[in-house]
């Protein structure tokens, strides 16, 4: 079910290198895990609606108030960078790919 | 060949609200990096979103204008891509159920009506900025600033039903209109508050079918979006008359050199893998919500424009200069209200006013608290009413700007009041007479003219005072007393 | 005093702190001590304040009165602690310290609750026995070559030992009953909503609680009395005031007249003869409280470790997505930000945590979703009704937390498919968002703890703690309980 050219499609969407042996060990892992997944086929849900949220109870949206207190200070945004400068978090040239 | 130009819009509007989307940061992000963040824009982990109602009223407001369906319920979903510039790598946004679907952005006139069918608006979250790599020793970093995340975002998105780069210049200026005008974004295209991506593809005159389309990126103003569909039509042209095939591209304008660029093309198509958000309930407008919204939406710009047409009989021009923007639209009906002509009003305002503010670089709210509309008005009525002649009025209003008091009073203590005392004109007619004795043989001899030098004469003579009409009158009445024209 | 500062329930601790019969810090250094002694044969903590963390002065104000002044509570480290590193049990946010309390925390500190430590997880809260942590694995006290459960063990190892008076864990399909059942504990999964869920760093969002281990029903209660109530910052908090603990009956007669339902299908002629003996004790020990007991039907759970396992990944895999390297944690150089990603990802993250996250990228990509996420969540729904169905003739329901006891370290490890099936009974609850309490239900012939679980209806904890109540007055005073015995 789960080749090792799919894996590597959705290693690739989550963004992790998998290597080779990790490749092959997930296909099989993952390909048994879907197979279980299978007995959900046996509760005829065709016209079931889906459930997102488990309860409906839910407090109104947030008046749009603005709290500058709520912002972080600067230095402590950046303090926990692993690349920063004085005032900016530091990442490779960007290509934009949007 | 002949082409169809097939044209959809896309625009990101940035709503004017005073938080973020989803946390109670400051909408502020021009100032220094990284100094309105919190856990939740920078999506630290364990942090959470809540959702801003002033946003959402926002679009409610919006879809109302566009006599759109704003839906009772809808749904926040989360799309998932990896990018520098959004900490959660994933953007709260709207899939399956946006808050509005339909409407119509009407991008004619009032005689003929052309509406622009819009495809839904939804609100999602904008994310940082990366600037420019530049040089940090010896590598190349990008620099990322997240003060612009979270900060609310209308996306609305057009039918392809534009027919030509004229259509989207149109468009564009239709909506930033409608948008400042509900208050909702200053809808400046410079300053990034309104962004447009446009979706471009031609088909052959009668076919059906759409051709492949291509999606212009990076549009940084009105006019630069009409300039680069133009170059896109030409350029999909050129290839279609050669017999090739339009592969289905994104491209950037470059606007200082006036041409596009292939940024790429689209075989690798995001998977973005939309799923309901859990973090936040549905959105709900009850109808108490969305009626309370309908009664409290301004009187459109268009229908505006329609009633001074109809009540006050403005012609087109003028009604469509004053309904450029609401709080204009405003001044000019409250000069009105406070007694002023109407034609006089849109004549002083679609000038003076204007042309005032544009020198002074002032806006119009701090311009009316020295000039609000019954001090105009009162002025507006002065000159209407003969006791000021234009140009004298126009010295008024220059006082007016500087001076306190009201209009009469100023105008008498500058000595603007136009003579119309007949009496008093005859005094200083007689005197000019006899300052001129050849242009009055002039006159006497036939030649009608010499009167208005005469005239002239007496509006120098009463420092511009005199009304010309009485003047002139006066001036016969005495020719006359001195021998009649041959 | 008759017994050990570190053997006292939060109530006494409290009442004495309140009263000014006992000292903070003689509480704090009780407890340890017991902590120190613990540890190198249990490694329940990832992180240790000297002293513990205290309330500062600066702390909200509790609405009512101080709940648990002076109490000594662990922390799992996927709670965001101000300034105190929180590493979710993973090498990625490896040094991490988070600028924010979560808002349980905050709550703690307003109560006068003293933080002793963060406590080990499996990373990311993703298993069921503590083995997937990357910091080493925590051990069950009661046999150290056995898990403590998972994944909030070294929270269930904390109170266990006696470290720690309470402890706070999450639940996402189990996480606090499963280990609480395997350590002699109460562990409690609040409706969903019910705590904030501020400062807990995501696993499955729709799924996630803070749950809280105690060694007694009133600790408990005293806990989610204090922890409880709205949070304008979580969405999906439920409106509504905190749990009244003063207005509790946990006495002799508190659970007098409620109806208890078994889904007798559930058990099975392949359940454990010793989780089937606790279910017998409890049930007889309920109808001599007073209680009624009658038999109910359920779906299979099947349906539900395979509902779970595809939402649960889902979003996890969106909530993990986070983790990259740019703004906190590890970050593996790169010449361009792909590979920044890729690289930083492989290095930080284990086993299990990429293969859920493959696991939940797949259940929602293009082609996939429908048959995957989009069944799984009608299929929650079907659960859902199906729990709530169950309860609409009973108070709660009763029936095993685990399918046996705590098994030996090692022994899962090499199958994921078994390991996801020991949560086979915990997870409806976390399905349905509905509340669900283990309790203490006696020993194996070897020693180690049995436990059993009720669930009720949303917002009805009130009803679990009472049921626990009945338990300990009819089978064992919680102030009489096994103790583990410390391995020389």
């Amino acid at each position: 079910m789960m080749n090792p050219r799919d894996v590597e499609h959705i290693a690739l969407l989550a963004r992790i290198a998998l290597t080779e042996a990790e490749r092959d060990r997930m296909g099989r892992e993952l390909s048994a895990i879907l197979e279980y997944v299978k007995t959900l086929d046996a509760l005829g849900l065709e016209n079931e609606m889906p459930l997102s949220h488990v309860h409906e109870d839910f407090a109104p949206p947030r008046p749009d108030a603005p709290r500058l207190e709520a912002c972080l200070p600067r230095a402590e945004v950046l303090a926990q960078a692993p690349e920063a400068d004085e005032t900016s978090f530091l990442v490779p040239p960007v290509v934009d790919t949007r | 060949m002949a082409y169809e130009t097939v044209l959809g819009l896309e625009v990101h509007i940035q709503l004017a609200t005073k938080s973020k989307l989803f946390c109670a940061c400051p909408n502020e992000f021009a100032g220094e990096p990284n100094t309105r963040v919190c856990p939740v824009c920078l999506g630290l982990p364990g942090a959470l979103p809540t959702l801003n109602a002033g946003a959402a009223a926002m679009v409610a407001r919006l879809g109302l204008a566009l006599g759109a369906t704003v839906h009772a319920r809808s749904i926040f979903a989360r799309k998932n891509y990896f990018y520098p510039d959004m900490p959660k790598n994933y953007q709260i946004s709207q899939y399956d159920l946006p808050i509005v679907t339909g409407g119509a952005l009407d991008i004619g006139t009032s005689e003929a009506p052309r509406p622009i069918p819009i495809t839904r608006v939804h609100l999602e979250e904008d994310t940082g900025k990366s600037a420019h790599p530049e040089k940090h020793g010896d590598r190349e970093e990008t620099r990322l600033d997240f003060n612009r995340c979270g900060v609310p975002l209308a996306e609305m998105v057009s039918e392809p039903a534009l027919r030509s780069p004229d259509e989207a210049f149109a468009y564009l200026t239709a909506l930033r209109r409608l948008v400042r005008w509900l208050g909702i974004s200053d809808g400046d295209m410079e300053k990034g508050s309104l962004r447009c991506d446009a979706n471009v593809s031609l088909r052959p005159v009668g076919q059906e079918a759409f051709g492949t389309r291509s999606e212009i990126k990076n549009l940084n103003s009105i006019a630069g979006v009409r300039n680069a569909i133009a170059a896109e039509v030409l350029r999909q042209a050129e290839l279609l008359d050669r017999g090739e095939r339009i592969v289905q591209a994104t491209l950037l304008w470059d606007q200082d050199k006036e041409r596009l660029q292939v940024m790429r093309t689209k075989e690798e198509a995001h998977d973005y893998r939309y799923f309901p958000e859990p973090d936040l309930p549905p959105l709900l407008f009850s109808a108490e919500a969305l009626a309370a919204e309908t009664r409290a939406l301004p009187e459109l710009p268009l229908a505006r424009a329609r009633r001074f047409e109809k009540e006050l009989a403005l012609p087109a021009y003028d009604a469509d200069l004053l309904t450029d923007a609401r709080d204009l639209a405003d001044y000019f009906e409250e000069t009105v209200t406070a007694g002023a002509p109407a034609k006089a009003a849109a004549n002083w305002i679609g000038n003076d006013v204007l042309r005032t503010l544009k020198e002074t670089g002032g806006t119009l709210a701090t311009f009316r608290e020295t000039l609000p509309p019954k001090r105009l008005a009162a002025l507006l009525v002065l000159a209407a009413g003969g006791t000021l002649s234009s140009k004298l009025a126009r010295d008024l209003f220059a006082i007016l700007l500087v001076e306190k008091g009201e209009p009469a009073e100023l105008a008498q203590k500058h000595g603007l009041v136009q003579e119309s005392d007949t009496g008093a004109l005859l005094a200083v007619a007689e005197g000019v007479l006899d300052a001129n004795p050849s242009v009055v043989a002039d006159f006497l001899g036939g030649k009608d003219k010499a009167l208005s030098f005469l005239v002239g004469q007496l509006m120098k003579q009463t420092k511009g005072r005199a009304n010309p009409t009485v003047a002139q009158e006066v001036l016969r009445e005495a020719l006359g007393r001195r021998g009649a024209p041959r | 005093m008759s017994r050990p500062l570190w053997q006292e329930s939060a109530s006494t601790i409290a009442d004495g702190v309140d009263k000014g019969t006992l000292a903070v810090d003689d509480v704090v250094r009780a407890h340890e001590e017991v902590a120190a002694a613990w540890e190198p044969h249990v490694h329940a903590y990832l992180t240790r304040v000297p002293g513990g963390i205290r309330p500062d002065g600066s702390a909200d104000k509790p609405p009512g009165r101080k709940l648990l002044n002076g109490v000594p509570v662990a922390i799992k480290d996927n709670l965001c602690t101000k300034g105190v590193a929180t590493t979710c049990g993973s090498r990625i946010l490896e040094g991490y310290l988070p600028p924010y309390d979560a808002t349980v925390v905050r709550r703690l500190k307003a109560h006068g609750a003293v933080i002793v430590g963060k406590t080990n997880l499996d990373e990311f809260a993703m298993g069921s026995s503590t083995e997937n942590s990357g910091y080493g694995t925590s051990r069950n006290p009661y046999d150290v070559s056995r898990v403590p459960g998972g994944s909030s063990g070294g929270s269930a190892v904390a109170v266990a030992t006696g470290s720690a008076a309470v402890a706070l864990g999450s639940e996402t399909g189990g996480s606090v009953r499963q280990p609480a059942a395997f350590t002699n504990l109460l562990g409690l999964k609040p409706t969903y909503g019910r705590l904030s869920r501020y400062g807990l760093v995501a696993f499955a969002s729709s799924m996630d609680q803070v749950g809280i281990f105690s060694r007694s029903a009133s600790d408990g209660a005293r806990t989610l009395a204090a922890l409880s109530g709205h949070d304008p910052l979580d969405a999906t908090s439920l409106p509504g005031p905190a749990l009244d603990f003063d207005a509790l009956d946990l006495g002799e007669g508190a659970a007098r007249g409620l109806t208890v339902g078994v889904p007798r299908a559930l058990l099975g002629e392949g359940l454990d003869d010793d989780v089937a003996e606790g279910m017998r004790i409890v049930e007889a020990a309920l109808k001599a409280a007073g209680a009624t007991v009658r038999d109910v039907t359920l779906l299979p759970p099947s349906s539900w470790v395979a509902t779970y396992y595809l939402l649960a990944t889902a979003e996890a895999s969106s909530n993990l997505a986070r983790f990259d390297g740019i703004r906190y944690g590890l970050r593996k150089p790169a010449g361009n930000v792909l590979d920044l990603y890729r690289e930083t990802r492989e290095a930080g993250f284990g086993a299990e945590v990429k293969r859920r996250i493959l696991l939940g990228t797949y259940a929602l990509s293009a082609g996939y979703y429908e048959a995957y996420y989009g069944k799984a969540q009608k299929a929650r729904r079907r659960i859902q009704q199906d729990l709530t169905a169950a309860l609409e003739g009973c108070d709660a329901l009763l029936f095993p937390t685990t399918p046996t006891p705590a098994f030996k370290i090692g022994e899962k490890a090499d199958d994921p498919l078994a390991m996801y099936l020991s949560d086979i009974f915990t997870i409806g609850a976390n399905l349905a968002g509905l509340p669900a309490l283990s309790v203490p239900a006696g020993f194996t012939g070897g020693g180690l703890p049995v436990g059993v679980q009720f669930t009720a209806r949303a917002a009805r904890e009130d009803l679990l703690y009472r049921l626990a109540a009945a338990l300990e007055h009819q089978l064992s005073d919680p102030m009489e309980r096994r103790w583990p015995t410390k391995p020389s």
